[in-house]
């Protein structure tokens, strides 16, 4: 091998004589490429020619003396700053950036040409130990003063701001920040629901009432579906004891223990236990508790139903179950809704007991309160009505009142009594449901639009309606077939973990 | 600038305010224009900026505030009718019209229009321009923005920190 001197002939790779080069690369105290630019600028050459070099293609030797101006490396330090450069490239890959004269800041970080991992990782070494001298010259994102960034940032939807926050520094803090984010949302009031799709078990989705997804989350549960709720977490359960709470802004999972309290210990089968799951917030603490009911079915009687409360803490101390005590009477757990940290149930159809009868279990104190008589039973006729057929009644929150939902089957309709401020209940609404293709109680009123507009969930089809009360009319949304559904009352710019989940 | 309900008796003839931008240029307003910007309107009512002082202004150069004073010349009228109530749909259409193409101008102008804005608290002019910055950074990764916006390149470290982020939020850019 001959040594290269002034001028390499073809077929000569340098380096390969230059133990120092390779050596001092090892020790990783190699000057920087901007270094090296700078000291080929100091040999006379510009910048942008030195990153020329490193753009040619080809084979070692070819790379050295391809490009007029490589050809005669003038000096030693040249020679090397050249090759060097040419080691970088990848020889079997043809450099698709040939940069163009007078890009000098691409010059300077020649690492900027083609991104490979091994690179990547190999410059970001380098680069780490000048990083201190480079970081002060470097003009931060700072062009736009902080306020007026925020001003902009506040047009932007979640979704583009989520991604934004890759930009730099500053825009991660600033959307980020909790004030920020509180009035991105007053300003972005738009509709989220949850929402698992019948063709797409595995994945969660936060979607707006278009149907355009917004988020989808992986959900790792098996045959979990979504509960009904109204709230900034998600709730996913089963008939057999398995719930988790998810978090759909930072996408944290919270998995809750299956063991029962201490005190249910002996009282509850495990092995197939029939559980009811009801997750609020209780709005005096901010605390999220779950309420869990297993209903043990005897078989002389109707067995025995077992409540336990569980609280949401972050797994910051090790939590569990609570036994809590049961109602005076069994409850319809189908029938359970959450309003403000409190869930509500029917009373079970037993004889004795007024289909209508409401049990209200108060997640802040944890206690059973006094029981609400609804409006049906008072009204004897209404009531013969009704029990020559069960299962017409259920419960809804609508408009942040407690509905109730009496289903009737000539005419067929829906009745919405809205238990009001007085204790007294009115009937607000009287749907027709003729002419929706299924049948009265499968159809479950789910919230009110701002417009008047009610939207309704078809519960064995998976689909959602817009109900007009005004013109009687009904519009499908035409979404995705739905699985379970929810609502999602938080942002997605979120970032808070804390206390929640 | 023909201000037909001017005629408020103290102020008789449209009154003037002169404004110095930080090189020195002296621009001659209505105070009724100036007084758009909420941080000029107290030194107005006070009775400041007529005559030969002036009021300085060392945050903003002479090229954007012309640009400012040619925005607020034109939206004087509307605000001092006090926005809506009696404007035609006509003059409506024409200052939607102003808007569109007063911010349809480069971008290093567009910048020091939204840092005098928000210096000098003309809430319109602002929001006018975030809208138009907002719509530039719309629909776009965080590379085209970073270029958009003429940041320099990212370091390496940056560009790591950027991937990782983009693993986390992966469902932003679908």
């Amino acid at each position: 091998m001959d040594f290269p001197a002034p001028d390499p002939p073809p077929g000569r790779r340098p380096c390969a004589r230059r133990p120092r080069v390779v050596s001092s690369r090892r020790l990783k105290s190699t000057p920087a490429p901007r270094t090296r630019a700078l000291v080929a600028q100091a040999q006379g050459q510009s910048a942008d020619q030195a990153s020329d070099g490193t753009s040619a293609r080809g084979e070692g030797p070819q790379v050295v003396s391809s490009g007029p101006l490589n050809s005669t490396p003038a000096t030693e330090e040249h020679a090397m700053a050249v090759v060097e450069q040419a080691e970088d490239q990848t020889p079997d890959q043809p450099s698709d950036r040939r940069l163009a004269p007078g890009q000098g800041r691409h010059a300077v970080y020649p690492w900027r040409l083609r991104s490979t991992p091994a690179r990547r990782a190999r410059m970001m070494v380098q680069v780490l130990a000048q990083t201190k001298t480079i970081r002060r010259k470097r003009p931060r994102c700072r062009e736009l003063n902080l306020d007026a960034l925020r001003h902009v940032l506040l047009l932007l939807p979640a979704k583009d701001l989520c991604r934004l926050r890759a930009v730099c520094q500053t825009w991660r803090s600033t959307t980020s920040d909790p004030i920020f984010i509180t009035s991105h949302e007053s300003r972005h009031p738009g509709l989220l629901l949850l929402a698992k799709f019948k063709d797409d078990k595995t994945h969660i989705h936060v979607v707006d009432l278009s149907g355009r997804i917004v988020k989808t989350m992986k959900d790792t549960s098996v045959n979990h579906f979504l509960m009904f709720t109204r709230l900034s977490l998600a709730c996913l359960s089963t008939d057999w004891n398995r719930c988790r709470v998810i978090n759909p802004a930072t996408g944290a999972v919270h998995i809750l223990p299956q063991d029962p309290a201490p005190e249910h210990v002996k009282r509850v089968n495990l092995s197939n236990p029939y559980t009811f799951f009801a997750l609020g917030r209780v709005a005096s603490s901010g605390e999220y508790k779950v309420l869990r009911m297993f209903n043990r079915i005897g078989f002389l009687d109707l067995g025995e139903q077992l409540f336990e409360v569980y609280t949401i803490n972050g797994g910051t101390t090790p939590a569990r179950w609570r036994g809590r005590q049961s109602p005076e009477c069994f409850i319809e757990t189908r029938t359970g809704v959450v309003i403000d940290g409190v869930v509500y149930f029917l009373a079970l159809g037993v004889i004795g007991v007024p289909p209508d009868q409401i049990m209200s279990f108060d997640l802040g104190s944890e206690e059973w309160r006094r029981n609400i008589t609804g409006p049906i039973s008072p009204n004897e006729q209404a009531m013969e009505r009704y029990l020559s057929r069960w299962d017409q009644l259920a419960l809804a929150e609508l408009k942040g009142y407690l509905v109730l939902v009496y289903y009737h089957q000539y005419p067929c309709a829906m009745d919405l009594w809205f238990l009001t401020e007085n204790e007294t209940w009115v009937k607000k609404y009287s749907i027709q449901i003729v002419k929706i293709p299924i049948y009265g109680f499968q159809v479950k009123p789910l919230f009110f639009l701002n417009d008047g507009r009610l939207v309704l969930y078809q519960i064995p089809i998976g689909t959602l309606l817009i109900y007009n009360p005004e013109t009687i009319t009904y519009e499908d949304l035409r979404m995705r077939l739905l699985d379970s559904v929810g609502m999602f009352t938080g942002s997605l710019l979120s970032m808070e973990q804390g206390d929640k989940v | 600038m023909a201000a037909p309900e001017s005629g408020d008796g103290n102020n008789g003839a449209a009154r003037m305010v002169t404004l110095i931008s930080s090189d020195n240029t002296r621009f001659e307003v209505e105070a009724a224009a100036a007084s758009l910007s909420q941080t000029l309107q107290l030194t107005i009512l006070d009775g400041g900026g007529g005559g030969g002082d002036g009021i300085p202004l060392p945050n903003v150069d002479s090229a954007t505030l012309s640009k400012v004073l040619e925005y607020c010349i034109k939206h004087a009228p509307a605000a001092a009718n006090g926005g809506a109530p009696n404007a035609t749909a006509v003059d409506r259409a024409e200052l939607e019209r102003f808007d569109n193409e007063f911010v349809n101008i480069d971008q290093s102008v567009l910048y020091s229009l939204i840092m005098a804005a928000h210096n000098l608290e003309i809430e319109g002019l602002q929001s006018l321009v975030a809208k138009k910055v907002a719509d530039m950074i719309k629909g776009k990764s965080p590379m085209e923005i970073r270029r958009t916006l003429g940041f320099p390149d990212p370091t390496p470290e940056e560009q790591a920190e950027m991937n990782a982020h983009m693993l986390e939020y992966g469902w932003a850019y679908e």
